[in-house]
C-alpha cells in the first residue's frame, strides 16, 4: 500500500499533531549541550510529554541526568520514530541498526537515559541487547564484559555454586537428544 | 673520579639518582613500594641530607602526590598518605604548605577520575528496576548465571516476579490452557498456593518453586532452550518476557511460551507448524505436578 498523505494537509490528519510536527523544543543535556527537536518526536518519550503537557516546558527542557553524546543518540532514534513516511519495517531495521554497534558503556547510558525519559521502545530494544551479551555465558565471561568486580567473599562464591548446580543439571548431556 | 678502576659515587644526591625512585613511581605497579621507600628516607634522613639532595627529595614528594590520581588502588592511596605524614613530619614550613596542597589536589582528582573512569567503563550501577527487565529476556540459565554476578545482580535476578513467569512458562503451557494467559497464571497461583501456602504463609518463594519443579522433570522439554508461540506461530528462546523475538508487541495480546524438545524444533522446521505431543504430554505433565507435591513438602522442613 502506497503511502500517498505525505502532503500536510491530508484529508484527517489532526490539526493538533499537525502543530506539534511544527513546534519545536530545545532540550538542553547535562553538560549544557542544546538539541532542536521536533515536538512529535520529543513526545515519544513520556516524560517530556508530561513536562509538556504540564506547560513546564520554558523554551528549554534541561535534561540533567542525560549528557550530550547519549542525548544526540537518543534524539536520532527519536526523530526515525517520529518520521512520517518510516513504515515498521524500516524502524525496525532501524532500532536493530541504531543498538547493534554499541558499546557495553554506550548500552548502560542509553538505558538509562530511555529509563529517564521513559521511552518504551528505546528501552525494550535495549534491554534486549544488553540481555542478549549475557546469555548463555559463564559468570566471569558476565562480569569482564560488563566491568563488574565480584562483591562476593570465596566462602560465598562457593556455596553459590553448589546451590545454583540445579540450573545445569541434564543441560550438558547433548548427546542423546 | 674514583682512582682505583671501580668508580665509587662519592656523592648523596647521586646515589639517591641510583635508586631511581622517580622511575619507579611512574611504573604502576611499583608505585606504592617506591612511594613508601621515599617516605622513609623523607622521615628518618631527610634533616641529615646536603640541600641539593634535600630539594630533591622534596620534588620527589611533589612528583609522587602528582602520580596519584592515575592509581587506581586504595593502597597507592594510602602510601601516598604516608608518604604525606612523613612531609609533615620533616619538611620546614613552606615545603610543607606545599606537599600538602599538592597532595589534597592530587587525592581529589584521583577521586573524580576514578569515578570517571568507573562511567567511562559502564560500571555504573544499573537501579534494580532496570536490571529485573533486562534479566526479564534471559532464559533460566543465564539468569541463574546473572545472580552469581555481584550482590545487586543477585537481588535482581531473584525477583520472584521473574521467577513466576519462568514457572509459568516452563511448567504450566501445556495445550489446554493455552487461549488465555491470565487464567493460566491465576491456575498456577491457585495450584502453588495450595503446594506451599501452608507453611509459608505469604506468597510463594518462585524460585524455589522452580528448582523443585525443575528437579521433578525430565529435562528434555528445556534443554532446547526453545519454546513455541502459539500467538506468532514462532519458535522463540524461552524468556520469562514472553515472545522476546517479536519486536512488535502492539497488538496486546498474551503470548503464550511452550517449552519445546529439540524433536519439536525438527518438527516444526519440516512442517512449519508444531505437532503437538498427544496424549502422553498431559500424562506426563500431570505427573509433574504429583512430583511437584511430593517435593513441596520436604522444602519445608530443609
Amino acid at each position: 500500500m502506497a503511502r500517498k498523505n505525505r502532503n500536510p494537509v491530508g484529508k484527517n490528519v489532526d490539526p493538533e499533531a499537525q502543530k506539534k510536527k511544527t513546534r519545536t523544543l530545545t532540550l538542553k543535556s547535562s553538560d549544557g549541550q542544546e538539541f532542536s527537536i521536533s515536538e512529535s518526536a520529543a513526545v515519544l518519550s513520556i516524560a517530556i510529554e508530561n513536562m509538556v503537557e504540564d506547560d513546564c516546558a520554558g523554551g528549554v527542557i534541561p535534561l540533567p541526568l542525560v549528557d550530550g553524546g547519549t542525548l544526540a543518540r537518543v534524539i536520532t532514534y527519536l526523530n526515525k520514530h517520529a518520521e512520517d513516511g518510516a513504515s515498521d519495517e524500516e524502524k525496525r531495521k532501524f532500532d536493530e541498526e541504531f543498538v547493534s554497534g554499541m558499546e557495553m558503556g554506550v548500552l548502560f547510558d542509553v538505558v538509562l537515559a530511555a529509563n529517564y525519559l521513559d521511552i518504551r521502545g528505546l528501552l525494550r530494544e535495549v534491554r534486549r541487547r544488553i540481555a542478549d551479551r549475557m546469555k548463555n555465558k559463564s559468570v566471569e565471561w558476565v562480569r569482564k564484559t560488563f566491568h563488574i568486580e565480584s562483591d562476593f567473599t570465596p566462602e560465598e562464591e562457593e556455596q553459590m555454586k553448589k546451590e545454583f548446580a540445579w540450573a545445569w543439571e541434564g543441560v550438558d548431556s547433548d548427546v542423546d537428544d | 673520579m674514583g682512582t682505583d678502576g671501580r668508580k665509587t659515587i662519592c656523592n648523596p644526591i647521586d646515589r639517591y639518582q641510583t635508586l631511581r625512585l622517580k622511575e619507579s613511581l611512574s611504573t604502576p605497579f611499583q608505585y606504592i613500594l617506591a612511594c613508601k621507600e621515599l617516605s622513609f628516607i623523607l622521615k628518618n634522613a631527610y634533616s641529615k641530607f646536603p640541600k641539593n639532595l634535600q630539594s630533591l627529595i622534596f620534588q620527589d614528594t611533589l612528583f609522587a602526590f602528582s602520580l596519584l590520581p592515575e592509581m587506581q588502588t586504595q593502597s597507592a592511596i594510602s602510601a601516598a598518605n604516608s608518604l604525606l605524614q612523613s612531609a609533615e613530619f620533616t619538611l620546614p614550613k613552606q615545603k610543607r604548605a606545599t606537599a600538602i596542597t599538592e597532595h589534597k589536589h592530587a587525592v581529589v582528582a584521583n577521586k573524580r577520575k576514578s569515578k570517571a573512569k568507573q562511567e567511562e567503563e559502564g560500571i555504573i550501577p544499573l537501579p534494580q528496576d532496570v536490571l529485573i527487565h533486562i534479566f526479564s529476556f534471559l532464559d533460566m540459565q543465564s539468569l541463574v548465571s546473572a545472580s552469581a554476578v555481584c550482590r545487586s545482580w543477585n537481588a535482581a535476578a531473584s525477583d520472584d516476579h521473574l521467577w513466576e513467569f519462568l514457572y509459568a512458562i516452563y511448567f504450566c503451557a501445556s495445550d489446554n490452557v493455552g487461549q488465555n494467559g491470565h487464567k493460566t497464571h491465576g491456575e498456577t497461583e491457585r495450584e502453588g498456593h495450595s503446594l506451599n501456602g501452608i507453611a509459608t504463609g505469604v506468597g510463594i518463594d518462585w524460585r524455589c518453586a522452580f528448582k523443585i519443579a525443575y528437579k521433578g522433570t525430565c529435562y528434555r522439554k528445556f534443554k532446547s532452550y526453545r519454546g513455541y508461540c502459539s500467538s506468532c506461530c514462532s519458535v522463540v528462546w524461552i524468556s520469562s518476557n514472553t515472545c522476546a523475538n517479536k519486536s512488535n508487541i502492539k497488538d496486546g495480546s498474551n503470548h503464550q511460551i511452550k517449552p519445546i524438545s529439540r524433536q519439536q524444533i525438527v518438527e516444526y522446521i519440516l512442517d512449519g507448524f508444531l505437532v503437538s505431543e498427544s496424549s502422553s504430554d498431559s500424562d506426563s505433565d500431570t505427573e509433574d505436578v504429583s512430583i511437584l507435591k511430593l517435593w513441596a513438602y520436604p522444602r519445608q522442613i530443609g
